[in-house]
C-alpha cells in the first residue's frame, strides 16, 4: 500500500490544482499595458512608506484601490499573491471615488473626468493615500504619481510635495527615476 | 650546507660574532618586515574588499529602484558615478534573470572579460577583486551587481613597502655592523688576547706569562681560571722538577752507595781470596813446621843420646890413643875411628841444629858483611859468577844470630853453585821491604830485609818443590838432606821466612825474609864467632874438677880424661850432689876450681837450676856447661846463666884440655 500512496497523492494534486484555483479571468485586450502598470504600482509600494497610523496593525494589508474595470481587475489580480513591506496586497475595486476612504493607494484610470479626479484628489489630499493617475495634469492637480509613456517606455512623474502633504515618504531611489513635478501655484 | 657550516666553524671569533649579529638582526628585521608587509597586504586587501563590498552594496541599494523599474538609463547613470572611484575598472547590474541592465567600464580599460553572473560571492586575483552582490529589495533579491576592484594601488604600495624594507635592512645592516664592531671588542679582544697568551705559552713553554683580566664576566672568569691553571701547572712542574732532582739525587746516592758496596765487596772478595791463600799457605806452613817439628824432636832425641854415646866413644878413643902413643898402627886406627866419630858428631850437630834450630844468639847487625863473606867462601874456586845487588841507602839492621844466618846463606849459595855444574851466574839481591796487612805471604806484617838468591841452573822439578825443606830429602848423590831443613828452621827461629819458586830449566829463586831490628843502630858490629873456645891459652896446672852428669859412662870418661890431663876429679850425678859436694869441699878448704855440669838431668836437678843455687852460695864458682844438645839456648847464651864456658858433647881430650886451660881467662 505504502509503495504507491505518494504517487496517487501527487497525481491527485496535479489533477485537482487547476480545479481548486480560482477561475482565472480571461485575458482581455490591452492587458499588457495594465499588467505593466500593476507591476509598477506594486513596485511603488516598495519605495513608499506610509505612516503607521495608516494601518490598523502590523499585519494589516496594503489596500490598493482600483476602478472597477474588468481589465484592471484582471491585471491587478496577480498582485494579491504578493506582499510588500511585509504586508499583503489587497485589491479593491471602487465604483466611485467616495469609496476611497480606507485605501492606501488610489489608482485613477484614464476614463475618469479630470474634474472628478481633482475633486477626489482634493478630498484625499491630506490622507496618507498614494494617488496614482495617468491624466496630463494629474500631478499638478495634487496627485502624487503619474504614469507617462515616453518613447514607448513607461515612466512616471512624482510630486514630492503632494506626497509630503499626504504624509508619505517616497524613496529617493524612486524619485531619482521619476520626473519631479511641482505644484502649480 | 655542510660547506657553509665548516666555513662558519673556521671563521675567526670576531667574524663569527659579527656574522651572528648581522644575520640575527637582519633575519629578525626582515622577518618582522615581511610579517608586517603580509599583514599590511592582508589588512589592506580585506579593507579594500570590504570597501568594494560596501560600495557594491551601496550601489545595489541605490540601484534597487532602477532595477525594479528596469530603468537602464538610470542604472547606467548610477554606474557612471563610479568614475569618482578610480579603482573600479568595471561594474555591472543584472536583473534577477541575469539580463544585463547596465555595464560600466572605466575609460581606457581594455580587454576585460564580460563577467559571468552566476557568482553570488566575491573572489580576487592578484590584480583585482571581483565582488558579486545581490540587489535586494524588501527582503527579496531583485538583481545582481558586479564590481571589479583594481588592486594596482595595493600592489604598488606593496612594492614601495618592499623598497622601504630593503632600505631599512641595508641601513640596519650598516648600523649593526658599526655597533657590533664596537661591542665585539669587549668580547673578541679579551678572547683573542687569551688565545694569544695560550699560544705563547704553548709555543715557548713559558708558564710565567699571565692572561690579562678585563672584567668579571665569563671571559674574565675564564682568564682568571686560566691563570689559576697556569699557577697550578707551574707548581706541578716545579714539584716535578723537584721530584726529578730528588730522584736523580737518590739515584746518584744509591749508585754511589752501590759502587761503594761493590768496591767493598770486591775488596772483601780479594781479601777473602788473599786470606784464603794466606790461610792455605799458613796451613801448609803449619803442617810443614809440625812435620818438621816432630821429625826434629825425634832427630833431636836420637842426636842427644847418640852424642852421649859418641862422647864416651870419642873420649875413650882419646884415652886409648893417649895410652897407645907408641903403636903407630893403633894410633892410625884410632885416628880413623876418631874421624868417623867426628863425622858422626857433625851429623848429630846438624840433626840438633835442624831439630831445635838452636836458639839463635842474636845481636843487631847488618846483613851485608855476612852476605859478602858467605858469597866469598861458597863461591871460592868455582866457575859460577855471583852478582850482589844492594840498595844504595844500605840495608836495615837485623837482629840475628850471625853464624846461623851465615850457615843458611852458605847452604843456599852452595846449592846454587851445585845446580850449575857447568857454570853460570848467581844473583844475590838484598833489599828492605815492608810487608802490609794484606800480604799473602805467611808472615807477620812489618819491615823486613829480603835476600833473594837466584840461579840460572836446572831448577827444581814441581813435584819436589814441596819437599825440599824436608829433612833427608835430597837430590844430590852426596847430600845429607839436612841443609835446607836446617836453613828453614834457622830462619823460622828468627821470625823470618824462607820460600822457593822455581821453573824447571830456568833456575830456582830462594827468598829470605828477616825481620828488621826494632832499634836499628849500627853500634854493634857484626861479630862472627867461628869458635867459642880460645885455643892459645896455656895453663897447665892441676885443677880440682867436679863433673856432673847423669850418664855413668860420661862420668867415667870425663874422670879418666881429666885424670889423664893431671886434674883431680870428683863426680856427681845431679845438681843436688854438685851443690852439697861443692859446699863440703869449700868448707873443707879445698874448693873445686871448675865444675862441668850436664845441662839436662832426667829426673834430677839440671845444670841451669844447679848453677843458680850454686852461685847463690858462691858467686865466684867457675862452672862450665856441657850438653849433647849443642844448640840448646843455654849453650848459646851460657854467660847470662852464669856459666863461664860451654862445651858441646861429644868432646875430645884436646877440647877438654883447651877448655880447662882457658878457665883462668874465662
Amino acid at each position: 500500500m505504502t509503495s504507491f500512496c505518494p504517487v496517487i497523492i501527487l497525481a491527485a494534486m496535479l489533477v485537482l490544482i487547476p480545479a481548486i484555483a480560482a477561475p482565472a479571468p480571461e485575458k482581455p485586450l490591452f492587458a499588457e499595458e495594465y499588467e505593466l502598470k500593476a507591476a509598477y504600482i506594486f513596485n511603488f509600494t516598495k519605495f513608499v512608506t506610509w505612516p503607521s497610523t495608516a494601518f490598523k496593525d502590523e499585519s494589516a494589508p496594503i489596500k490598493i484601490c482600483i476602478p472597477r474595470n474588468r481589465m484592471l481587475e484582471y491585471a491587478f489580480s496577480a498582485l494579491t499573491q504578493k506582499s510588500s513591506q511585509k504586508r499583503r496586497i489587497e485589491i479593491s475595486g471602487y465604483e466611485n471615488t467616495k469609496d476611497s476612504g480606507n485605501c492606501h493607494l488610489l489608482f485613477f484610470d484614464e476614463p475618469l473626468d479630470s474634474s472628478i479626479v481633482a475633486k477626489v484628489l482634493m478630498s484625499v489630499r491630506n490622507s496618507p493615500i498614494l494617488t496614482i493617475g495617468v491624466s496630463r495634469d494629474f500631478v499638478t492637480q495634487g496627485g502624487i504619481i503619474r504614469f507617462v509613456t515616453t518613447d514607448g517606455r513607461l515612466t512616471f512623474e512624482i510630486n514630492p510635495e503632494a506626497a509630503r502633504r499626504a504624509g508619505l515618504e517616497i524613496s529617493s531611489k524612486m524619485l531619482s527615476l521619476a520626473k519631479i513635478v511641482r505644484d502649480v501655484p | 650546507m655542510n660547506f657553509l657550516q665548516n666555513r662558519f666553524h673556521n671563521l675567526p671569533l670576531k667574524r663569527k660574532l659579527l656574522l651572528s649579529f648581522m644575520v640575527t638582526s637582519s633575519t629578525a628585521l626582515a622577518l618582522a618586515c615581511i610579517i608586517f608587509m603580509i599583514n599590511n597586504y592582508l589588512t589592506r586587501h580585506r579593507d579594500l574588499l570590504n570597501e568594494a563590498i560596501a560600495l557594491a552594496d551601496t550601489l545595489a541599494n541605490n540601484s534597487t529602484a532602477a532595477i525594479t523599474f528596469n530603468d537602464q538609463k538610470a542604472a547606467g547613470e548610477l554606474l557612471k558615478a563610479l568614475k569618482a572611484h578610480p579603482h573600479i575598472d568595471m561594474a555591472a547590474l543584472y536583473s534577477l534573470d541575469g539580463t544585463e541592465i547596465a555595464l560600466y567600464v572605466r575609460p581606457g580599460t581594455k580587454g576585460l572579460p564580460t563577467p559571468a553572473v552566476s557568482y553570488h560571492t566575491q573572489n580576487s586575483d592578484y590584480k583585482n577583486i571581483h565582488v558579486y552582490r545581490p540587489i535586494i529589495l524588501d527582503a527579496e533579491q531583485i538583481g545582481m551587481i558586479y564590481l571589479r576592484y583594481n588592486l594596482s594601488t595595493l600592489t604598488s604600495r606593496q612594492l614601495q613597502f618592499l623598497l622601504l624594507i630593503l632600505t631599512i635592512l641595508l641601513l640596519e645592516s650598516g648600523l649593526t655592523f658599526v655597533i657590533a664592531s664596537r661591542l665585539m671588542k669587549y668580547i673578541s679582544e679579551p678572547v683573542q688576547k687569551l688565545v694569544s697568551v695560550a699560544r705563547d705559552i704553548s709555543l715557548r713553554q713559558n708558564y710565567n706569562i699571565r692572561a690579562e683580566q678585563f672584567g668579571t664576566d665569563e671571559i674574565g672568569i675564564l682568564a682568571e681560571s686560566f691563570n689559576v691553571m697556569l699557577v697550578t701547572i707551574q707548581e706541578r712542574d716545579r714539584q716535578l722538577v723537584l721530584h726529578h732532582e730528588q730522584l736523580e739525587h737518590q739515584v746518584t746516592v744509591r749508585t754511589h752507595e752501590l759502587a761503594t758496596t761493590n768496591t767493598t765487596l770486591k775488596n772483601e772478595i780479594t781479601e777473602r781470596i788473599k786470606a784464603e791463600q794466606a790461610r792455605n799457605l799458613m796451613e801448609e806452613e803449619l803442617l810443614k813446621s809440625r812435620k818438621l817439628e816432630s821429625i826434629g824432636i825425634l832427630a833431636g832425641g836420637i842426636a842427644h843420646d847418640f852424642n852421649n854415646i859418641l862422647t864416651s866413644v870419642v873420649g875413650f878413643i882419646s884415652l886409648t890413643r893417649n895410652q897407645t902413643k907408641d903403636n903407630v898402627k893403633i894410633q892410625e886406627y884410632l885416628s880413623n875411628a876418631e874421624k868417623g866419630c867426628f863425622r858422626a858428631k857433625n851429623l848429630t850437630r846438624q840433626l840438633l841444629t835442624f831439630s831445635r834450630g838452636g836458639k839463635p844468639v842474636r845481636m843487631t847487625t847488618s846483613l851485608e858483611p855476612i852476605i859478602q863473606e858467605a858469597i866469598s867462601i861458597s863461591m871460592a874456586g868455582s866457575n859460577v859468577l855471583c852478582n850482589l845487588e844492594l840498595p844504595e841507602r844500605g840495608l836495615y839492621q837485623v837482629h840475628i844470630d850471625a853464624g846461623q844466618i851465615f850457615q843458611v846463606l852458605n847452604n843456599l849459595l852452595i846449592n846454587a853453585r851445585q845446580a850449575m855444574p857447568d857454570g853460570g851466574s848467581v844473583t844475590v839481591r838484598a833489599d828492605n821491604i815492608s810487608i802490609g796487612e794484606d800480604t799473602v805471604i805467611p808472615i807477620s806484617p812489618g819491615d823486613y830485609v829480603i835476600v833473594v838468591i837466584e840461579d840460572n841452573g836446572n831448577g827444581i822439578p814441581q813435584q819436589d818443590i814441596h819437599r825440599i825443606f824436608d829433612p833427608y830429602f835430597t837430590t844430590k848423590p852426596m847430600g845429607s838432606g839436612l841443609g835446607l831443613a836446617t836453613s828453614y828452621t834457622i830462619i823460622k827461629n828468627h821470625g823470618g821466612l824462607i820460600s822457593v819458586t822455581s821453573e824447571l830449566g830456568s833456575g830456582a829463586v830462594f827468598t829470605l825474609y828477616l825481620p828488621v831490628a826494632r832499634i836499628r843502630h849500627a853500634s854493634e858490629t857484626p861479630v862472627f864467632e867461628s869458635a867459642p873456645v880460645a885455643k892459645n891459652v896455656t895453663n897447665k896446672e892441676c885443677k880440682r874438677v867436679l863433673i856432673m852428669d847423669d850418664d855413668q859412662m860420661i862420668r867415667d870418661l870425663a874422670a879418666d880424661m881429666l885424670a889423664t890431663l893431671g886434674h883431680s876429679v870428683s863426680l856427681a850425678c845431679d845438681g843436688n850432689g854438685v851443690i852439697s859436694m861443692y859446699r863440703e869441699a869449700k868448707e873443707a878448704g879445698e874448693p873445686y876450681d871448675v865444675i862441668i855440669m850436664d845441662l839436662t838431668i832426667p829426673g834430677g836437678m839440671g845444670g841451669a837450676e844447679a848453677i843458680s843455687k850454686l852461685l847463690k852460695y858462691d858467686n865466684s864458682a867457675c862452672v862450665i856447661v856441657s850438653s849433647g844438645y849443642a844448640n840448646e839456648p843455654v849453650m848459646a847464651d851460657y854467660r847470662s846463666y852464669g856459666f863461664r864456658g860451654a862445651m858441646p858433647k861429644p868432646y875430645t881430650l884436646d877440647e877438654l884440655e883447651a877448655l880447662l886451660q882457658s878457665i883462668g881467662t874465662l
